[in-house]
């Protein structure tokens, strides 16, 4: 009969002694509460997938232009006209029916993460040119409705030049001749 | 002793996206289409220079009233005075432009020498005033002007060099 308080006295103990490791791992996990007055230890956790990525910047282009080396450039080529001054960085070929202008544009991509080879870069006018006017990049005709393939073979890290042309009809009445030139690249 | 384990795992799945990267610009290009119009000069008489441009130069080297006359020039005698005379061709392109025709004017850029007189289309030209070739001008296609420089017997031995000055205007 005296065994069973001592049995009972080794329960209690034990359980005390699952609880207390119990409260211990919790601390230890979670670090919270902690009153020690030697150390405070914290761990973070972080979690975290570097993916790959690549950035197209424009870094030159003829005209007067602003915003180079970013991703949004504009340059203004002021009046132009068959017979009148050539807007700066820009050349003029006269012919029989129309005038030309072609500038170089200097375009970048740069990736990280990325075990990409080479990337594709296309290019597409927001809105179609006024009649008479033909937008080209790299003698690839640019419209609103389709997307043109500039290359498929784009070097990272390398400003590559592209050719913008712009072509005027003589008979194109005079106006605005502003458009812009959307740039995209995909990874290959 | 019961053991309590805590196992604490992280799974970390790390998903590799398979989708390529992708990156875009824009390039804006402003400038505004004006009209222009280009007179040429593309032929006259004499040896040319700069013909098919704007600014040409004819030598008629030494002429006199009893030589012959100069190259692509005719000469006649009067009594009092001798006329050689060729032809002028000039051309006026236009581009982006609704005019129809254009206005010709020509004017010498000095005053002639005494006793010589420069015509052309039979109207005679000063230093002082525009004299109007034409005012029906059609764009595209060379316009042949007649030339005469009319030298009188009375005027000095001495260079007659000039300058035609043409101004074309869109109607």
């Amino acid at each position: 009969m005296r065994a069973r308080p001592a049995l009972a006295g080794l329960a209690r103990g034990r359980m005390a002694m699952k609880n207390s490791i119990v409260t211990a791992a919790i601390l230890l996990i979670f670090g919270a509460g902690t009153v020690s007055a030697e150390t405070v230890t914290r761990r973070l956790g972080v979690i975290a997938n570097a993916s790959g990525s690549i950035e197209l910047t424009i870094q030159s282009i003829g005209g007067t232009p602003s915003g180079l080396g970013t991703a949004t450039v504009t340059t203004a080529m002021g009046t132009i006209s068959k017979t009148g001054p050539v807007p700066t960085g820009f050349t003029r070929q006269i012919q029989a029916t129309k005038f030309i202008l072609t500038t170089p544009v200097g375009i970048r991509v740069t990736k990280s993460n990325l075990t990409s080879a080479n990337y594709t870069l296309t290019a597409a006018l927001t809105a179609n040119p006024a009649s008479g006017v033909l937008w080209l990049l790299n003698n690839l005709l640019l419209s609103a409705n389709t997307t043109s393939t500039i290359t498929t073979t784009g070097t990272y890290g390398v400003t590559q030049s592209h050719t913008l042309r712009v072509d005027i009809n003589d008979s194109t009445v005079p106006q605005s001749l502003n458009r812009t030139v959307t740039l995209s690249v995909v990874s290959n | 002793m019961k053991k309590v384990i805590f196992a604490v795992a992280f799974v970390v799945l790390v998903t590799n996206a398979a989708s390529a990267a992708t990156s875009s610009g824009t390039l804006t290009v402003t400038g505004t289409v004006t009209s222009a119009i280009n007179l040429t000069i593309e032929s006259a008489g004499g040896t040319t220079s700069g013909t098919g441009t704007a600014a040409a130069t004819s030598a008629l080297g030494s002429i006199s009233r009893f030589s012959a006359a100069p190259t692509g020039f005719t000469l006649a005698r009067g009594a009092s005075d001798w006329t050689i005379s060729a032809s002028a061709g000039v051309k006026v392109d236009k581009a982006n432009l609704t005019s129809t025709d254009y206005t010709l004017t020509a004017q010498l850029g000095s005053a002639p020498a005494s006793g010589v007189v420069w015509k052309l289309n039979g109207s005679t030209l000063s230093d002082s005033a525009a004299t109007t070739l034409s005012s029906t001008g059609t764009y595209g296609s060379t316009g042949s002007y007649s030339w005469d420089i009319v030298i009188a017997n009375s005027a000095a031995a001495a260079a007659i060099n000039n300058t035609i000055n043409f101004t074309a205007t869109s109607n």
